[in-house]
This record gives C-alpha cells, sequence and structure tokens, in this order.
C-alpha cells in the first residue's frame, strides 16, 4: 500500500515524487545545487516502525516492520506556459514484517506486501499538481488477495519559491478494480471500495532540519470501510509529526537524510473493529532516505 | 439474505443453582426475549451456522443441491460462498473479530496417511482472503473451529477415530499445543484464551461432556439430566453454549452464565444445536425442521 502510508503521507510515493519533489522544496532547497540536473530522478529509503495500517486499517501491529522502497521518475516536458511540468514515475513499495502478518504468523514469511505502481504527473501555474496513479497491492507471502486500484490526486504546494512555510493541502480519490466479494478490496468487503482523502502536508524548512505536521482525514465514498457487509463513512483520522534532518545540511548536496516521526490515529467503527476494538493508534517510525 | 422470524423462545434465567427446573421454557426477564431467524444460504439443501464475531458476520457451511459442501459468511445480510483452493468439501466453522475465518476442507481422492477417510484440514482465511492450510503436525486430521483475536487457532486433531486420538488443540504464534484428555476437542475461549471450553468423552462412563479449562484447570460441564452434553463456544462474558441431549435422545441447545442453564429450542424442531455466540450474546446454530431438514439459526436478545 505505497500512497500515503502514515507518518510520512507518502514520503515513498507518487504522488509525491511527482507533487512535492518537483515543486514543494522549501526556499533553502532550492537553492542548494542540484546533484542530479538531468530528466532522471531516483528516490528511495528504509522504514522502520512498530505498527502498520493502511488508510486506517490494521495490517500488523506486532514485531518490527521494515519499508524499503523505491522510485525512478522521468520528467517528461518541463515549460514555462501553464503545465510547467510533466513526469512519469514508476516504483516500488515493500513491507518486511517479523510479526503475525510476517515470519511470525501463519505464512512464516516475512515479506508481507509487494507493491508496484506507475503514475503521470502534472504541474501547473500556482503550485497545482495533479496525479493519476496506478498501482497493484499485492503479497508475497499470500496474506492477501491482490489489490488493483487507480487514484487521482489534487494538490497544491502553497509554498514554493516563496517561503519555507507550507501547508499543502490535498485531496485523493481512489477506485479499487477487478473484484469479488472478499477479493481485491482493502477491507475484504463485499464490493469495491471508492476511497477520498483529505489532507494537509505544513512543512517548515530550517536550516539543518525540515518538519512536517500532516493531517489527514480518511473517508469511504462508497464500500470503503465496509463493516458486517455495511459501509462505514468514517476511516480514520491522523494526525502526525515528523523530523527530517538532511545529512549535511539543507544547504548540502547530499541527497541522504534520516527522519523520525509519530502519528496517532483516530479510528472509525471499521478500522476500529479490525484494531481489536481499540478506537486510536499510535505508530512511531525512523527512516533513512535518499534523492538524486 | 432469505431470514424469516421463526420464533420466539424466552430462556430460563433463575440465579439458584443449576437445575433441570432452570430448563423450563419460562422467563424470569421478561424484559428481554430471544428472537430467532432462519439462515438459509441461497439455493441450499442443508445450513449450518457455527460461528459470529461481535460484528454479527455469522459463518458456516452448506450443502448444494450436487451434495456438495460449501462454507458461507453471511454478513449484512448477504451471502458468501467460501471454497478452499482445489477442495471438495469445505465447512466455515469460525470468524474472528477482524473477519479471519478458520474452518476445514478436504480434498478429493487425497490418500490417507494413517488410515480411515480422505484426510480433513484446518485452514485460515484472512479478511482480504489470503488461505493457509493448519494442519496438527504428525496427524492426519485437523479441525480448526474458532480463532481468537490474537490469531491463536482452537480445535483438535485426530487420527483414524475420534476417540482415542482425537485431542483439542491450539496453534498459536508460540506454536502448537494439545490437551491430554483424549477424545477431547477446544471449540472455544475467552479472547485472553483463559477460559478454554469444549468437549470430550469421558472413558470413565463413556459418557459426553462438556469441559472448561479456566487458566489451566480442568473441570467437567453437564446440563442436570442430559446423557450428553457438549460446549461449542463461550463469549468474553464467559457465557457458555452448547448442546445436550436430554433423556429422550432429543437434542436442544443451552447456554450457561457460569450460574444458570437456559434451554434454546427452536420452535418445532426436532433437535436444536446451538455452535456460537458472541459478545452480544446472540448465539447461532443449526435446527432440524418438522420434515427433517437442517437449517442455520441467529438468536438475538431483544427487548420487549
Amino acid at each position: 500500500m505505497s500512497l500515503n502510508r502514515g507518518v510520512y503521507g507518502g514520503v515513498p510515493a507518487l504522488m509525491v515524487v511527482c507533487l512535492i519533489l518537483s515543486m514543494a522544496a522549501p526556499v533553502a532547497a532550492q537553492e542548494r545545487v542540484d546533484p542530479n540536473p538531468g530528466k532522471v530522478a531516483v528516490t528511495g529509503g528504509l522504514d522502520l516502525r512498530n505498527a502498520y495500517m493502511f488508510r486506517g486499517v490494521l495490517q500488523d501491529g506486532t514485531g518490527i516492520i521494515a519499508w524499503p522502497h523505491a522510485d525512478l521518475g522521468l520528467g517528461l516536458h518541463s515549460g514555462d506556459g501553464g503545465l510547467k511540468n510533466v513526469s512519469l514515475h514508476v516504483g516500488t513499495w515493500n513491507s518486511l514484517n517479523s510479526g503475525v502478518a510476517g515470519s511470525d504468523g501463519r505464512s512464516g514469511k516475512p515479506w508481507y506486501e509487494s507493491d508496484v505502481y506507475a503514475s503521470l504527473g502534472l504541474q501547473f501555474g500556482g503550485g497545482i499538481g495533479v496525479a493519476t496513479t496506478y498501482t497493484a497491492y499485492t503479497s508475497p507471502n499470500s496474506m492477501f488477495t491482490t489489490v488493483k486500484e487507480v487514484g487521482l490526486r489534487l494538490a497544491v504546494d502553497d509554498g514554493s519559491g516563496r517561503r519555507a512555510a507550507a501547508v499543502n493541502p490535498y485531496a485523493l480519490v481512489a477506485f479499487e478494480l477487478d473484484t469479488q466479494p472478499g477479493i481485491g478490496q482493502l477491507d475484504g468487503g463485499l464490493h469495491a471500495g471508492k476511497y477520498l482523502e483529505l489532507g494537509i502536508a505544513p512543512k517548515y524548512g530550517a536550516k539543518r532540519l525540515n518538519i512536517g505536521v500532516p493531517v489527514k482525514l480518511g473517508l469511504s465514498l462508497g464500500n470503503y470501510y465496509e463493516l458486517a457487509g455495511k459501509d462505514r463513512k468514517l476511516g480514520y483520522a491522523s494526525f502526525a509529526g515528523i523530523v527530517t534532518v538532511p545529512l549535511g545540511g539543507n544547504d548540502s548536496s547530499n541527497g541522504w537524510n534520516v527522519h523520525g516521526g509519530v502519528e496517532y490515529k483516530l479510528l472509525g467503527d471499521m478500522p476500529t473493529a479490525i484494531n481489536d476494538g481499540e478506537g486510536s493508534k499510535v505508530i512511531g517510525s525512523v527512516g533513512v532516505g535518499f534523492s538524486y | 439474505m432469505r431470514s424469516r422470524l421463526v420464533g420466539v423462545y424466552a430462556i430460563a434465567k433463575v440465579f439458584a443453582t443449576a437445575c433441570l427446573c432452570a430448563l423450563a421454557a419460562t422467563t424470569a426477564d421478561a424484559a428481554r426475549v430471544l428472537v430467532i431467524s432462519n439462515i438459509d444460504f441461497p439455493g441450499s439443501v442443508l445450513t449450518n451456522a457455527q460461528g459470529i464475531n461481535a460484528q454479527g458476520d455469522i459463518v458456516g457451511f452448506y450443502t448444494d443441491t450436487a451434495g456438495r459442501t460449501h462454507g458461507f459468511l453471511q454478513s449484512g445480510g448477504y451471502f458468501r460462498s467460501i471454497d478452499y483452493p482445489n477442495s471438495d468439501a469445505t465447512q466455515a466453522l469460525g470468524i474472528g473479530p477482524a473477519g479471519d475465518i478458520v474452518g476445514t476442507y478436504q480434498r478429493p481422492g487425497e490418500p490417507a496417511p494413517i488410515a480411515g477417510a480422505i484426510p480433513i484440514h484446518g485452514f485460515l482465511m484472512t479478511r482480504r482472503g489470503g488461505f493457509f492450510k493448519v494442519d496438527y503436525p504428525g496427524h492426519q486430521n485437523t479441525i480448526a473451529q474458532r480463532i481468537l483475536p490474537d490469531g491463536t487457532i482452537l480445535g483438535c486433531y485426530h487420527d483414524a477415530d475420534r476417540m482415542a486420538t482425537m485431542y483439542g488443540m491450539a496453534v498459536s504464534r508460540h506454536g502448537f499445543e494439545h490437551t491430554t484428555e483424549p477424545a477431547s476437542m477446544h471449540n472455544g475461549a475467552t479472547p485472553d484464551g483463559q477460559l478454554i471450553v469444549g468437549l470430550f468423552t469421558d472413558m470413565r462412563d463413556n459418557r459426553g461432556k462438556a469441559y472448561m479449562i479456566d487458566r489451566g484447570r480442568f473441570s467437567t460441564l453437564e446440563v442436570p439430566g442430559s446423557v450428553s452434553t457438549a460446549a461449542w463456544d463461550v463469549n468474553p462474558s464467559s457465557v457458555i453454549v452448547g448442546n445436550f441431549a436430554d433423556s429422550a435422545g432429543v437434542v436442544h441447545g443451552f447456554q450457561y452464565d457460569g450460574q444458570a442453564f437456559g434451554r434454546v429450542d427452536v420452535t418445532g424442531a426436532r433437535a436444536t444445536r446451538v455452535f456460537g455466540i458472541n459478545a452480544h450474546g446472540d448465539m447461532v446454530g443449526a435446527f432440524v425442521d418438522a420434515a427433517g431438514r437442517t437449517h442455520g439459526f441467529l438468536a438475538q436478545w431483544v427487548n420487549q
């Protein structure tokens, strides 16, 4: 489940690559020397965390969870007109679990999830970006059936080129494809789901670190959070704090960073039921990332 | 879902020592009645409901017109058939709070490694559709009857018979465990696993009895006046449900709240069996109607 997994609000995900890496860098970052002046961008990282929830639905809350991910971006167009940039991204996102969803569970194998995606991102004037993403969420250890999804994300970068702080509001809609009852769905429900996510990703870039305070709300537009055969509209609300430290500082051309954060999730009825009746969850994480 | 109200039956609610009179079809709690609804998988010739979780999702099995057995999930009034891949007969028996389902399956033509009929395998189906075999190591048959919130699976294993080689078992993250009581089967437990209930044949008097294993301490449970008793599930409030046969050989369902037994009968049924109970006290099971056909049922307490 590569898109908007938690604390990082989609750091490893395509949409962020399309919309943030290309246009949302704070002033300090924009002024640094670009180590990769070409049209190809590679990003990736490894995150460790104590629980994995996808859009509020608990996948694993036991053991150690590692998220290796990588993304390859290709700039297709760059101009000064209304359409500023067009980019194509492909990538992979993975979850390796030592708990019940992985090596300590029925499968006995750690590789719980492997996602592949492709995305086309368009950046317009005024900081407006649109990205369309196709994602196949697969489970190498067979813990779930493959989910195929198309997502459309609209984001506004209100900080690019003007100030170090930005709110970065966005909206995401996603549609599950090719489903049958219980098959190919996040909720294991009877019908394909339609998902809406509304959020902001406030960021502040200082000299030696970046601070993010993403807030998001996950909702069902239809059958995304089915419980006992009935759709529940509220999925979750998430509040997180993230600190990212570029190695060498924000003025450095070094593409590596270390980051850590804490996320608090309030859960709706369906995610609460999956979370053993607990209506909230706190998730901590640390990781390293790179971009080139 | 084709569900109809087939009867309203009150369970005796007395707070004296368990005795036969507690099984009378009367009620001291006039504010609540038990409403029973049929569960029949569409097009089936037999339906049997085995488990229910706190959300009200119900699992069980049905037999189609060709005589094949399939598991089912009934959720929010909708039915879904469940078949373990490449199996010939699947039964869904238990469902956890997160929607994970356990049960059994058989594969056509599979040779029995020890003796007897086609081996029975346990299975786990995750909420999102992933299937896993659950086989107790070194034994021919495994029945996965119930799943707890932490993923622990309860049931039994056995070889050529269901007496001397059958033992109640639990499969958890920590491995496989089994009871030392022969001819036994774990059928349910409280969410923390501290109270396990099941059935066994007492070799001393050759009677079928229910048992409780409360924090490791084994004790038997029998409905007064019955000739056999079996416990099939227990909810978080430690209310136990199951079946018993009376002196005339008629099978009834029961619930036991630690103080008194209450009888559960579907009106007009030849036999009633209760197999599952959830945190709200809703019960599921099966009954045989006057024509000899087996139906599943849901029994829910409602305020009058």
